[in-house]
């Protein structure tokens, strides 16, 4: 049986190629069998019987034997036989089986125990698989071993019951009795398990659904919901700028997942979650005075889905400023605007600084000084509202650029240049010092001037005329140019008359942060007719230089308004004297005498915080000349004139309340 | 300057929700365009070559190669090129005047600087003022062949013109004007890809060809698509300023192609044949 | 647009007249100035000449040459909004011929009676345009790479250092010329003469600044004052003033120079302009303009305008008329 089931597993002889050609056949016959010259019938003939006998023998031999062993073996023997064969079956098998794992010191009982009923078991299991493999021809193949699947083909062993013993009627009703039990317990556990399932798919199904719904009130509260780019599976909610930087554009997005109850959970990955706030405080003097907390901040996970979305997209945004800051403050490090790692600081004047940094929201104010006036915060939340407005003009301008036509591709990758978000406001800051202190300088002037009883017309300012509107420029056509207005250098205008008439100056203030040439200048026109060679200043950079401009002027209107002046001559009407503005631009005017060292001499001087004026005597020829060669007299009967008036003074020194009372007493005086 | 394109065909149908794929994709409204874009081809006195034999005879050696450099010069290309001016549908005579359009339109072309008098209603009081019209040299050579057979590319020139009339100008540098057409469409930026997604517009037939630009518009209405079943053109395009940099050109295609990928699902984006875009005057 | 004279010294192989020469005349002949220069100039020129006319014409076709036509590209730094081309009109009008309706193509020939004998190197109209600078680069590459069979590139010369002074009521512009292409080497100097006194021209051409950087009111009384003007005005006021910088440069006493004031289309379009203020029809640019803002072309380049893109083409054509070297 064996014999007729072997399977060639060798490869096939390998054929040669070519038969062996007739010669070397020959050779082979003649080197086997002799020459052919020796054959012949007698010795074929011969050769055949003793072919013959040979096998005869042989079969013979066999034939024998068979008959022999049940006779000569006796049945103990035989038993003995055959346990000693099976022992050495076994014991070979265990040799082959275990001799590379098991070390040889273990007994060998143990191990002929073991590979026994391994042995046993493996048959078994054989001996089954071949059994199932009529029916279940996969799922018995897996469990034979090589040797049967060499041996027998699938499905060669089938049991059938023959001739059943009838069975005894209890064990009949036992068998039923236990099948029926079986069959309740698995149609019990059967149903267990649907209801439970049925349960989980509720609750799953409940979970989905709000799920879904929140996501579409997402979406329908106007948040973009996408696939999430990355995790094909996950959806994703887009909460940040689009025209934002990259960097900051792409943290703009989290995915929506979704917690075991079904409510949403923003999962930003491992970007903090805190809300974060870009923090504006104004340090004036010793005071600090801290922008308000935007709203909203802090949204802890039970708050609803939007407050958590709207919180990372504020904090994005935040984020997103506060990077945008510290890149334009190294930029303006010229402006001597310092940044640390978290803090920019940006000085406006000298008692004014503004500090910048990002904050969380929670932190925000703990520990910090309690500024009292709370009121007056208005700045530092005006500053912190403008950065955020010119942040959004960026995003708009980035979208602008974006959609013209691109430049032709070159190797060089064009940079983006820093946002205007500092620049704007602090030239706004630095504009109104400056205005301001002009209008202090001026109205602290006009009160000189108005106390010495000169009627100074009013003088009118246009602050921040850039930026107002026009009665006949139309409207700005989009928001956008509505705020590039305040990128624009900032001017304003300040303009008077003259005492004396047709004469007039204006100042104008320009600041400009955005563009060279930086910083503020002060653009100073006059016009004097009565004093022809007078040009205007023009440009200047300094306040000092301006203050003199202006006291300058006015001096110099003073004192052609009083040479102008016509005096009532005492001594006779028809010889009408006035000063002569000998000197204007030092503010000495002379009274000319008839007596050559009677002439009288006024010098007026100007300042922001009072103006005096001293007449004294001259002996010089013609009066003219200055310094060594004023020939000043001896008894010079100097009087001076000083206003405003000190309260606290003599008072009794000063009788005349307006410089023209002094001008006309003096010139009297002076024909004495 | 060197032009990267590619191109595909958009059926009417598929117009509308292609406007909405890209707005989406590149992020911005479409920028509705429409160009009048004038044909000009560049010209020669006529038998100036062929009488040309034997003229060699009279030259001194030092000169026989610059004859021969200008012999070379003289039998270069000439191309095509166009003039394109930006035009808004206010610039088109309104269609209201249908009844009374052909009329009109004689009319105006008669008398140029005056206001017609049908155009004195006050609500369309905008005239087409062809003395301020813009221009600029629109100049495309044949694409290279098959060098980088995904995508088409090709030497480009473009330069801005003075307003107005510009047939003077291209008289005298030697092109002649040939015929125009209009054409209307979208754009769209994508970094920087111009995706253009455009058809072309003829004047209404049976009026008689002018022989110079026209210096009114008939009512926008009158147009006819070229393609009578009015589909579009994709064309996404890319300029490369130095052609020769193969790092820029590499980065340029790159660049078309990954647009091919993200519009597959939508549009197959190919390069065109080369010989259609062929500008050579023959 | 003011009125200009341009005077360009060639070098001869016996007489080298340079910059500093220039400038010593100019010391000398005005001691009462000081003399400081206000600033530098810079010219680019570039001359194209017509393929086909540079083959040798054969002695026995019989025909008579053909004349030369040329296209010149000037690029000036004083107006820096725009470069100049200015080409030899078509001999013949190709494919249709020109109508008669296009108004702007027929002005009438200007200034050739006033013009004192003295010879044009070009008998043929020429065509003036004016691009911005970028069109200005491209369009000559253009020429160069797809105009071969008709347009050759010659000569190119320019002013590297121009030295701008000025001299009373004059501002003059002076400086060497220098040739770049085919090969490099000094070909004179050149002398542009500005008048800078009072002059209805100027005033006239200068009258659309104001609109564009403010739209104050300020010219609408001017527009008045310009109605009783004639074009034979116009072209008495150039006379006029031509006679003064001529005056002027005789004062330097510089001998060999080429001059060029009174050319055929010089004050064509201040005569435009003119025209133009006269009818009253007031060119709605700045309206027209805001709308082309918002159109975009497909090309690559936006559109961008140009001010007055009339500037400068007096002198423009001036410079030419001296830069027209023969080749």
């Amino acid at each position: 049986m064996v014999e007729s089931f072997t399977l060639p597993l060798r490869p096939p002889p390998e054929q040669s190629e070519r038969p062996d050609t007739l010669p070397v056949e020959i050779a082979q016959i003649n080197n086997q069998w002799g020459s052919f010259r020796e054959v012949n019938e007698e010795v074929l003939r011969a050769k055949i019987a003793e072919e013959k006998a040979r096998h005869g023998v042989q079969q013979d031999e066999e034939m024998g034997e068979g008959e022999q062993e049940p006779g000569e073996v006796d049945v103990t023997e035989r038993r003995e036989q055959l346990y000693k064969r099976r022992l050495e079956i076994t014991q070979f098998a265990m040799l082959v089986a275990f001799t590379p794992a098991k070390p040889l010191e273990s007994s060998v009982a143990n191990q002929s125990l073991n590979s026994k009923s391994h042995q046993e078991t493996m048959l078994a299991l054989d001996f089954i698989s071949l059994l199932l493999s009529k029916h279940a021809p996969r799922q018995a193949e897996t469990s034979m071993s090589p040797l049967l699947k060499q041996l027998a083909p699938l499905g060669t062993l089938d049991s059938d019951l023959v001739n059943p013993p009838p069975r005894p009627e209890s064990a009949i009703k036992d068998i039923s009795t236990v099948s029926r039990g079986w069959r309740i317990q698995n149609f019990e556990a059967a149903s267990s398990k649907l209801l439970s399932a049925a349960t989980r798919l509720n609750g799953e199904i409940e979970s989905e659904t709000r799920y879904w719904s929140e996501v579409l009130a997402i979406k329908d509260k106007g948040w973009k919901v996408c696939r999430h780019p990355r995790e094909r599976q996950a959806l994703a909610v887009q909460y940040g700028f689009i025209e934002a930087t990259p960097i900051f554009r792409d943290r703009g997005l989290a995915s929506l997942r979704r917690a075991k109850d079904g409510s949403l959970i923003l999962d930003k990955g491992l970007l903090p979650t805190g809300a974060r706030h870009v923090r504006v405080r104004v340090k004036q003097g010793n005071q600090v005075f801290v922008s308000s907390t935007p709203s909203g901040g802090g949204a802890s996970d039970t708050d609803p889905i939007e407050h958590r979305i709207l919180q990372a997209r504020d904090s994005v945004f935040e984020e997103e400023l506060f990077h945008e800051l510290v890149r334009e403050a190294r930029a303006m490090a010229g402006c001597s605007v310092t940044t640390r790692q978290n803090l920019v600081r940006v000085p406006v004047s000298d008692d004014m600084e503004i500090l910048l940094d990002l904050v969380d929201a929670d932190t925000h104010g703990v520990g910090l000084e309690q500024n009292s006036t709370q009121g007056d915060n208005r700045l530092a939340d005006g500053l912190a509202h403008a950065i955020r407005i010119l942040l959004c003009f960026a995003h708009r301008q980035n979208l602008r650029r974006r959609t013209q036509l691109p430049r032709p591709l070159t190797s060089i990758r064009p940079t983006t240049p820093e946002y205007h978000l500092l620049r704007p406001a602090l030239a706004y800051l630095q504009h109104l010092s400056h205005v301001r202190w002009l209008k202090s300088f001026f109205s602290d002037i006009h009160s000189v001037l108005q106390s010495a009883g000169l009627d100074m017309p009013e003088w009118t300012s246009n602050s921040y005329a850039s930026w107002k509107k026009s009665p006949t420029s139309p409207s700005p056509a989009t928001l956008e140019a509505l705020v590039e207005n305040f990128l624009r250098p900032i001017e304003s205008t300040f303009s008077g008359k003259l005492l004396t008439s047709r004469g007039s100056f204006t100042v104008a203030i320009r600041t400009n942060l955005s563009s060279p040439p930086f910083g503020t200048h002060y653009d100073v026109s006059l016009n004097l007719p009565s004093v022809p060679d007078l040009k205007s200043p023009g440009r200047l950079g300094l306040k000092d230089e301006v203050e003199a401009a202006i006291t300058h002027l006015l001096l110099l209107d003073v004192v052609s308004s009083i040479s102008s002046k016509p005096l009532p001559s005492i001594r006779n009407a028809s010889n009408e004297q006035t000063w002569d503005a000998v000197y204007p631009h030092l503010g000495e005017l002379i009274l000319p005498n008839t007596h050559p060292e009677k002439h009288k001499k006024m010098k007026i001087t100007l300042s922001r915080h009072e103006i005096t004026l001293k007449t004294y005597i001259v002996r010089s020829i013609d009066g003219i000349g200055r310094g060594t060669t004023e020939l000043r007299s001896h008894n010079a009967a100097t009087h001076i004139c000083k206003f405003p008036q000190s309260s606290y003074g003599t008072p009794a020194a000063q009788e005349h309340s307006s410089v023209m009372d002094f001008v006309v007493a003096e010139t009297s005086k002076g024909h004495p | 300057m060197h032009e990267l394109l590619l191109f595909a065909s958009v059926p009417v149908h598929q117009h509308h929700g292609l406007l909405q794929q890209l707005a989406g994709l590149t992020a911005m409204q479409p920028r509705h365009a429409l160009e009048r874009r004038l044909i000009f081809k560049a010209f020669r006195k006529p038998g100036l070559i062929t009488g040309r034999v034997g003229g060699s005879q009279d030259l001194q050696q030092a000169s026989a190669g610059d004859l021969q450099r200008v012999n070379k010069m003289l039998n270069g290309g000439m191309f095509y090129t166009q003039v394109v001016g930006p035009v808004s549908e206010k610039d088109f005579a309104p269609a209201s005047k249908s009844v009374s359009a052909p009329d009109a339109d004689t009319k105006m072309a008669g008398m140029d600087e005056s206001k017609p008098p049908t155009l004195t209603q006050p609500d369309i009081a905008h005239v087409y003022d062809y003395d301020q019209q813009a221009w600029k040299l629109e100049f495309r050579d044949i694409p290279e062949a098959a060098t980088r057979s995904a995508i088409t590319t090709r030497v480009m020139a473009s330069a801005a013109l003075p307003r107005g009339d510009v047939e003077p100008s291209m008289n005298a540098w030697g092109y002649g004007f040939v015929t125009e057409y209009l054409v209307e469409g979208d754009v769209f930026i994508h970094n920087d890809i111009v995706i253009f997604l455009h058809r072309v517009l003829h004047y209404p037939t049976g009026e008689k060809e002018p022989r110079e630009p026209r210096r009114n518009l008939p009512p926008l209405k009158k147009m006819a698509p070229l393609e009578k079943t009015g589909s579009y053109v994709l064309q996404a395009s890319i300029t490369v300023q130095d052609g020769s940099n193969q790092e820029t050109m590499k980065t340029a295609s790159q660049h078309l192609l990954g647009l091919r990928e993200q519009l597959k699902s939508a549009v197959r984006l190919e390069p065109a044949d080369r010989l259609s875009l062929d500008t050579r005057a023959k | 647009m003011p009125i200009t004279g341009v005077y360009f010294i060639p070098t001869t192989p016996n007489a080298t007249t340079t910059l500093t020469t220039l400038t010593e005349r100019l010391r000398a002949s005005f001691p009462d100035d000081d003399l400081i220069p206000i600033g530098r100039w810079f010219l680019d020129h570039k001359l194209m000449r017509d393929t086909p006319g540079l083959l040798p014409h054969s002695t026995n076709s019989g025909q008579p040459p053909s004349k030369p036509r040329y296209m010149q590209l000037l690029s000036l730094s004083h107006y820096p909004t725009h470069g100049f081309i200015y080409t030899s009109e078509p001999t013949e009008k190709p494919f249709h011929p020109p109508s008669a309706a296009s108004p702007a193509a027929s002005p009438a020939p200007v200034a050739s009676a006033a013009s004192p004998g003295q010879g044009s190197t070009v008998d043929m109209p020429m065509v003036m345009t004016t691009v911005p600078p970028p069109a200005y680069k491209t369009l000559f590459q253009h020429f160069t790479y797809a105009c071969q069979p008709f347009w050759c590139h010659r000569l190119t010369v320019t002013v590297p250092n121009g030295v701008v002074y000025d001299v009373g009521d004059f501002r003059v512009r002076m400086g060497d010329v220098r040739q770049t292409f085919p090969a490099a080497r000094a070909r004179g100097s050149i002398v542009e003469i500005e008048w800078r006194g009072p002059s209805v021209v100027d005033s006239l051409s200068g009258m659309q600044q104001p609109r564009s950087d403010g739209g104050e009111d300020v010219d609408s009384g001017v527009d008045m004052s310009f109605c009783a003007l004639e074009e034979a005005d116009v072209d008495a006021e150039y006379v006029a003033t031509a006679s003064l910088i001529r005056e002027f440069w005789g004062r330097l006493g510089v001998s060999g120079a080429k001059e060029a004031i009174l050319l055929p289309g010089v004050g064509k379009e201040v005569k435009e302009k003119l025209g133009r203020v006269r009818t009253g029809k007031r060119d709605g640019e700045s309206k027209v303009r805001d709308e082309i803002g918002m159109l975009v072309g497909v090309g690559s380049v936006p559109f961008e305008d140009d001010v007055d893109p009339t500037a400068g083409t007096d002198a423009a054509r001036q410079y030419m008329e001296v830069l027209r070297f023969n080749r």
